[in-house]
């Protein structure tokens, strides 16, 4: 059976009051609505907010309940990092849940790698789905004034000089300029869209699809091919694991030599699921996970929140089982 | 029908394999081949600057080792290469992911370092991945003397000894995985434990030298390095290349291909020392060399790239390809330049008015009323002069008659006689004579005309036929690809069978241009914020240049340029301006443009052809708007939008009837009919 599903995840009740309690609880403010509804739910001896830089809140903005930590840094790495530092030295021992759901990308990312370098074994993780997005499959979640695309620190690869077979996995979100410039980016390699399917909400993947069908030109002849095409469900980290898995071995099979860039775009439960798929088998491997940076992310993209989910993330179990390709 | 293959899906090289690299590849003609122009053979650096689309990486990858195996007739690999001379060695400096040597609490003289080792390391596998496979069946690849000098080029021998050049490859890549491990684990632990192994040009220029000094078969050939996409580095590490391209050591050389944005440095790492063009380096201005070659030649060359991309499709068999004319395959609708008359819609304003005729005689009321009508003061005045311009049956020469009417207007004639000499002229050309200021006009303004009544009828823009494709791509092939993709998408959606059975429909052409240009806006941009600049300021310069296109009286014809006095306009709009020449959203006209009235010469640039249709703005390029600094300024960085507005309202209304700039107030202050010039 495939590992990654015996992973344990459960929906939480809305209306009910949420069973579990923690050490401390993780989570980055926006002003989508879902962010906060998750931060009053959940109880924790210590709750934090982060302030993502990119979301540009000024003092005045920021929540009055919980502690913010606003540190200035110079990247996603010594953000988080400064962050953890605070947070003690007895992580690894403590009870920690995060909700993902206000988060930008690559931070998920960041927090993710940096607890399993801290010892942390297992933390939960809780991600909340909205009612809708606020302009429907024009929401945009970013500025779209991409800085650069580059690999986010702590998923850098290993790189082959052969670049002719590389492999670009794209997580495909709403926002389609981001996917044409990681796309243009890695223009030369080969490219599969990994869609949210079921969609969070029954309408969003069709507002998927159009958003996708603009960036046709970028990813170039693979995104008129239905086999570059794959679909994992887009609340669920561990089945969109299990989907890169078999699609880079499946790639790693025909060219053990390729380098392969994975960029995850869509929801922050596939992020999650990137994330997990990275450690568990991508370590030292020809493996890249790759970000399009951008200037200022939106604070409000979302109304409402429609279910959550929790997940528990056995971090010391993800254990390295390398996909090849140079490992 | 649907299922037919669309013989310009794959527009990117990047998305070519070996064989289509090879298969489409095409050249100029005799001693005019773009080859020769980049002299592969020759010991000289070069960088090939372009715009996306240009043709860099096709070309670099067709002079690479694997294409070069591929054209050859020789039976032995090694031969065949020494008679071409050289050995091309491509890499994409993508694939190096360069910003991981940045920052990570390192200062940048490390990271210089570590860059030139890594490369060391990465040219040192290129060059042993080709030389292997080239000489695989030589007995002296296996040579211990060889292996015993390769082995030397490093500062630091691994435990066991590299015995054969597979095994010194093996060690160079294991050598470069742990420089990647350590980079990236430097982001996490603030460590950067690398040993560098190898001192710089070791392996960039010792390995080729070994190599010729013991493989007999390739002793006098060039090692030449095709590095692509030098863009992607970093200034820090465009200087090291850089260094590599002055320090060159036989038998080595390079080709760099970049982008017109793309040379962030010319210094090397020694500090002063800067690379100068045709000393250290010749350049190669790639979209630049396609565009000015002479029209049959640029039509020639796109014509055969068509060619290859149809018999690879099977749409014509390789006998036939000689005789095949890609222009007929495209409805013109009846719409050259020359018979565009007849497509225009007579029946529909036969007994009625046609909305020009509607829109002068509204201007001239209004005229009257303030004024500013030169010698006419009643509706029966309005009504002699409209029945003077109205040619029914004759939308071309009514519509010329029109503009002449503006003309003089704005040049403050007394209307009723001025409209009576045009009705002279129009009946003149019609009979066949064609000195007369109809033919005048029509000799410099026809497009503009044409373009005016297309607009006037409630008609789209016309961007038909293989040539008029040929001169939008203006040396971009990708250019000219997407358009022709996008044509044969839409003409398979209307159900036609293009390059089998049907002509390309004017609609196919007509969408698939639009969504042409549309990707070439989307896509050549810059990134981050300065791209939403450039495209803002690009929507600004198009809407000013339409605006004057479809005024009553344009100032220029076939409006697509405009001259630039830079000398006053912001640090800010020239720092736009440039970039969107750097993004090919603008073409730098060699030579500029002489300032009339000051002698001065001012830049100039054509809007980019493959966005022409997005503005309706003409292909070609004729007048250029002179555009001060303030002007300038208004464009391409306004402090608010108001100031491009102001800009844009005093430009237009200088060229609208009835006051051509004049306020009505100072308008009614002239008596009219004395205005008579």
């Amino acid at each position: 059976m495939d590992r990654y599903l015996l992973f344990y995840k459960k929906r939480l009740s809305l209306d009910k009051r949420w069973a579990g309690r923690w050490d401390i609880f993780i989570s980055a403010y926006n002003s989508s609505e879902r962010v906060p509804l998750i931060f009053q739910k959940v109880r924790a001896g210590e709750k934090h907010w982060l302030i993502l830089p990119e979301y540009r809140y000024l003092p005045d903005e920021y929540p009055k309940v919980g502690e913010a930590h606003a540190d200035p840094a110079s990247n996603e790495i010594e953000f988080m990092s400064k962050f953890l530092a605070k947070l003690g030295p007895n992580l690894a021992s403590k009870r920690i849940a995060i909700d993902i759901t206000g988060f930008i990308g690559h931070y998920v990312l960041v927090l993710v790698r940096l607890l399993q370098i801290l010892g942390v074994a297992e933390c939960d993780v809780i991600y909340g789905e909205p009612v809708r997005y606020l302009h429907s499959e024009r929401t945009r979640f970013s500025d779209e004034a991409v800085l650069s695309v580059r690999q986010v620190g702590g998923f850098e690869g290993i790189h082959t000089t052969d670049t002719s077979d590389d492999l670009l996995v794209l997580g495909v979100g709403y926002d389609f300029r981001l996917i044409a410039e990681v796309a243009n980016e890695k223009e030369h390699a080969r490219k599969v869209q990994l869609f949210g399917l079921p969609s969070l909400r029954p309408d969003m993947y069709q507002e998927n699809l159009l958003r996708a069908s603009k960036v046709s030109e970028a990813v170039g002849p693979d995104a008129s091919v239905p086999q570059h095409f794959r679909y994992a469900p887009a609340h669920d980290p561990f089945v969109t694991a299990s989907v890169l898995s078999k699609l880079v071995r499946e790639h790693r099979a025909s060219y053990p030599r390729a380098n392969v860039y994975l960029s995850p775009l869509s929801t922050k439960a596939q992020t999650l699921g990137f994330a997990i798929f990275y450690l568990a088998e991508c370590l030292e491997t020809a493996t890249s996970l790759v970000y399009p940076f951008c200037d200022c992310y939106m604070q409000e993209t979302s109304e409402g929140l429609s279910g959550a989910w929790l997940y528990h993330l056995e971090l010391a179990n993800l254990a390295h089982h390398s996909v090849g390709g140079l490992s | 029908m649907a299922d037919l293959k669309n013989p310009f899906d794959l527009v990117k090289a990047t998305d070519l394999s070996d064989g289509q690299i090879a298969e489409y590849f095409v050249d100029f003609p005799g001693g005019a081949s773009l080859i020769d122009r980049i002299k592969p053979t020759s010991p000289m650096p070069m960088f090939i600057f372009g715009g996306k689309g240009s043709g860099k990486t096709h070309l670099m990858r067709y002079l690479s080792y694997p294409l070069q195996l591929r054209r050859q007739a020789e039976p032995s690999a090694p031969i065949a290469i020494a008679n071409q001379g050289y050995l091309g060695i491509y890499f994409r400096c993508g694939g190096l992911n360069a910003q991981r040597f940045f920052g990570k609490g390192q200062p940048q003289e490390v990271w210089e370092d570590i860059f030139a080792y890594y490369m060391e390391l990465w040219f040192g596998q290129l060059v042993l991945s080709t030389i292997i496979d080239l000489c695989q069946n030589s007995p002296t690849v296996q040579s211990v003397r060889l292996i015993s000098d390769v082995n030397r080029l490093l500062d630091v021998l691994p435990p066991q000894v590299p015995a054969t050049l597979q095994e010194f490859a093996d060690h160079l890549e294991f050598l470069q995985r742990e420089a990647d491990v350590a980079i990236n684990n430097c982001a996490l632990t603030g460590r950067l434990d690398v040993q560098i192994k190898v001192t710089r040009g070791r392996l960039v220029f010792g390995l080729p030298k070994t190599l010729v000094g013991h493989l007999t078969e390739i002793r006098s050939i060039l090692f030449l390095y095709l590095v692509d996409e030098f863009e992607n580095l970093t200034e820090i590490q465009q200087k090291y290349i850089n260094t590599l391209v002055r320090e060159r050591q036989d038998p080595c050389s390079f080709k760099v291909g970049v982008r017109l944005y793309g040379l962030r440095t010319k210094q090397t790492v020694n500090a002063g020392e800067e690379n100068r063009e045709d000393s250290e380096y010749e350049a190669l201005r790639l979209d630049a060399e396609l565009r000015e070659r002479p029209d049959a030649a640029q039509f020639n060359f796109a014509r055969d790239l068509v060619h290859r991309r149809l018999l690879q499709a099977g749409y014509i068999t390789k006998s036939a390809a000689e005789e095949f004319d890609v222009s007929r395959w495209f409805d013109l609708g009846e719409s050259s330049s020359v018979n565009v008359d007849s497509t225009l819609p007579h029946d529909r304003y036969r007994d009625g008015e046609a909305p020009y005729i509607a829109n002068l005689r509204r201007k001239l009321e209004q005229g009257v009323k303030t004024g500013s009508a030169p010698g006419l003061k009643t509706t029966s005045d309005i009504q002699q002069v409209i029945a003077a311009i109205r040619l029914p049956g004759q939308l071309l020469v009514e519509r010329t008659s029109t503009f002449l009417l503006y003309r003089a207007w704005a040049r403050g004639k007394n209307l009723l006689p001025a409209a009576e000499a045009i009705s002279d002229s129009a009946k003149n050309y019609i009979s066949g004579s064609k000195e007369t200021p109809h033919g005048e006009v029509l000799r410099y303004f026809r497009a503009d005309i044409v373009a005016q009544l297309l607009r006037e009828t409630k008609q789209k823009q016309r961007y038909l036929g293989f040539g008029t494709f040929v001169k939008m791509s203006a040396g971009l092939p990708r250019g000219l690809l997407t358009v022709l993709k996008h044509i044969f998408m839409w003409s398979l959606f209307y159900g036609e069978q293009p390059f089998q059975q049907d002509r390309i429909s004017v609609r196919a052409q007509m969408d698939g241009v639009a969504q042409a240009a549309e990707w070439f806006f989307t896509e050549a941009r810059a990134p981050g914020p300065i791209g939403a600049l450039v495209r803002d300021a690009m929507t600004r310069l198009g809407q000013l240049l339409r605006e004057v296109r479809f005024s009553d009286k344009p100032s220029e014809c076939s409006l697509s340029s405009f001259s630039a006095n830079l000398t006053t306009a912001s640090q800010k709009a020239i720092e736009v301006l440039k970039e969107a020449e750097n993004w090919s959203m603008l073409i730098r006209i060699a030579g500029g443009q002489h300032d009339r009235n000051e002698g001065r010469v001012d830049e100039k640039y054509q809007v980019h052809p493959m966005l022409a249709p997005r503005w309706d703005l003409p292909i070609a390029r004729r007048g250029a708007l002179a555009l001060s600094g303030e002007e300038v300024t208004a464009i391409f960085a306004p402090l608010e939008m108001a100031e491009f507005e102001a800009t844009l309202r005093r430009r237009v209304s200088a060229m609208t009837a009835p006051y051509f700039g004049q306020s009505p107030s100072a308008n009614t202050l002239l008596l009219p009919g004395l205005a008579n010039g």
